[in-house]
């Protein structure tokens, strides 16, 4: 079989395009035109498995075992991280159900490991801004309190898990947490301020779980970070 | 432990090795980093001989290939088998970021510079070719090139495994740029016709 013919002289390009020998704005160009011309993709298809059969005229050589390595760790570390994320659509980091004595239990350790506590800015006026910690899911989270009012202002935050919104919770000490109105979603940045209602007077941290829409009662996942006031 | 853990890993390795190419890629597609060792070790040494054939470094090549194979790790699922087998596809990759890593490295170095170079890489290539040719493949291959007339494989062999842009094998060449592409298409026209449909078909 002949290969067909270009009249207007756009073939021309096929086998250059075929051997990867054009610039990227050309290649751009000629994959515009392979669109709309069905000779071109014809020919193109008639000279791709001779393009593809030319990587067996390269020597044979085996790669060093070290190459394996490095690309295995860093493909088993993605996988890891992949499952984790997947985990939340599954029903929730562990899989646990209600159990607030977690949430404490991962509150009391996080302040073993003294986490959380840093006051900026505490003597300009009332105000006073905690910074807090990121357990997973975000990148940056910190709590202003002004006469006791309360305003959490969170970064590089994920979207909650489909059909789910993110729960703020406080927390006084020796008690479970307890349940607050203030439900959020981030901006496509990642971003929120949210109010927290009640008088933060006492309270000892706030906690951000998700939850289904309108809240819960008890915190069915694990907290997403921890802003410790004391 | 260890015994019987190396004997249920050595197992679920050898149930790998059972599938075929598109089945892994199915696994990959949903982050099994076993199915992607399994594809890995079957594609790797084409891989790496093409980078190795390209950029001619050895560290180089060993980046390239990482490159290639990360990108696919991560782009499992666009894997389409309607297009073509795994190898062309993990080819195909290897060969862009081979090209993308020359036409990178030419910013900082006088690859281009000289044409004597060039001609030295394509000989010692040319003579570990010898090797290949114990390879049915590889054997098959190289007859099909031994072929063409020596300008049409000088073009081919340039783009495909030097990276250069058509225009420059012209320039390098002193050579008009329709001439070069026209080289090009008489060159993959005949290696066609010598491969065979069906023996192209089979690299695909």
């Amino acid at each position: 079989m002949n290969l067909p013919t270009h009249t207007d002289g756009c073939g021309s390009d096929v086998a250059a395009y075929a051997l990867g020998a054009l610039t990227e704005d050309e290649t751009r160009r000629f994959e515009e035109h392979l669109e709309t011309c069905e000779l071109c993709r014809a020919d193109l298809a008639a000279l791709k498995p001779v393009v593809a059969a030319l990587p067996a005229a390269a020597e044979p050589l085996q790669p060093p075992p070290a190459l394996k390595k490095r690309i295995m760790s860093v493909v088993e570390a993605e996988a890891r991280e992949r499952k984790r994320a997947d985990r939340p659509e599954r029903g929730g980091w562990f899989a646990w159900r209600p159990i607030p004595a977690l949430v404490a239990a991962a509150a009391l350790l996080l302040a073993g490991i003294g986490i959380g506590v840093a006051v900026i800015g505490g003597d300009d006026g009332d105000a006073a801004t905690y910074q807090g910690q990121c357990i997973r899911g975000c990148d940056a989270v910190a709590m202003t309190v002004d006469e006791g009012h309360g305003t959490l202002k969170v970064e590089g935050m994920d979207q909650p898990p489909a059909g789910r919104v993110y729960q703020v919770w406080t927390q006084r000490f020796g008690e479970d947490p307890r349940p607050t109105d203030a439900l959020f979603t981030v901006d496509k940045d990642g971003s929120a301020s949210v109010d927290v209602p009640g008088d933060t007077g006492g309270v000892d941290q706030v906690l951000v779980t998700d939850e289904q829409r309108g809240g819960s009662e008890e915190p069915t996942t694990a907290p997403y970070f921890a802003v410790k006031m004391s | 432990m260890a015994p019987f853990r190396r004997s249920a890993q050595d197992k679920a390795a050898a149930a790998l090795q059972r599938l075929a190419d598109e089945e892994l890629m199915d696994l990959v597609a949903r982050s099994d980093a076993a199915a992607f060792s399994a594809i890995y070790d079957r594609h790797s040494a084409a891989a790496f001989s093409l980078a190795y054939r390209m950029v001619g470094r050895r560290n180089q090549a060993e980046d390239v290939v990482q490159e290639a194979f990360l990108s696919l790790w991560r782009a499992g699922g666009r894997y389409d088998a309607k297009r073509g087998s795994v190898r062309t596809w993990v080819l195909g990759i290897v060969h862009n970021r081979a090209i993308d890593s020359l036409r990178r490295a030419t910013v900082h170095d006088s690859r281009r510079a000289s044409d004597e170079g060039i001609e030295e890489r394509f000989e010692a290539a040319d003579r570990t070719d010898l090797e290949a040719a114990r390879r049915t493949e590889a054997g098959e291959i190289r007859a099909a090139l031994e072929v063409l007339p020596p300008d049409q494989l000088k073009v081919i062999e340039l783009a495909y495994f030097g990276g250069f842009t058509h225009s420059e094998i012209a320039e390098m060449l002193n050579t008009p740029l329709g001439t070069v592409k026209g080289r090009m298409r008489l060159g993959l026209e005949k290696l066609r016709g010598v491969l065979g449909e069906g023996a192209a078909e089979a690299w695909t």
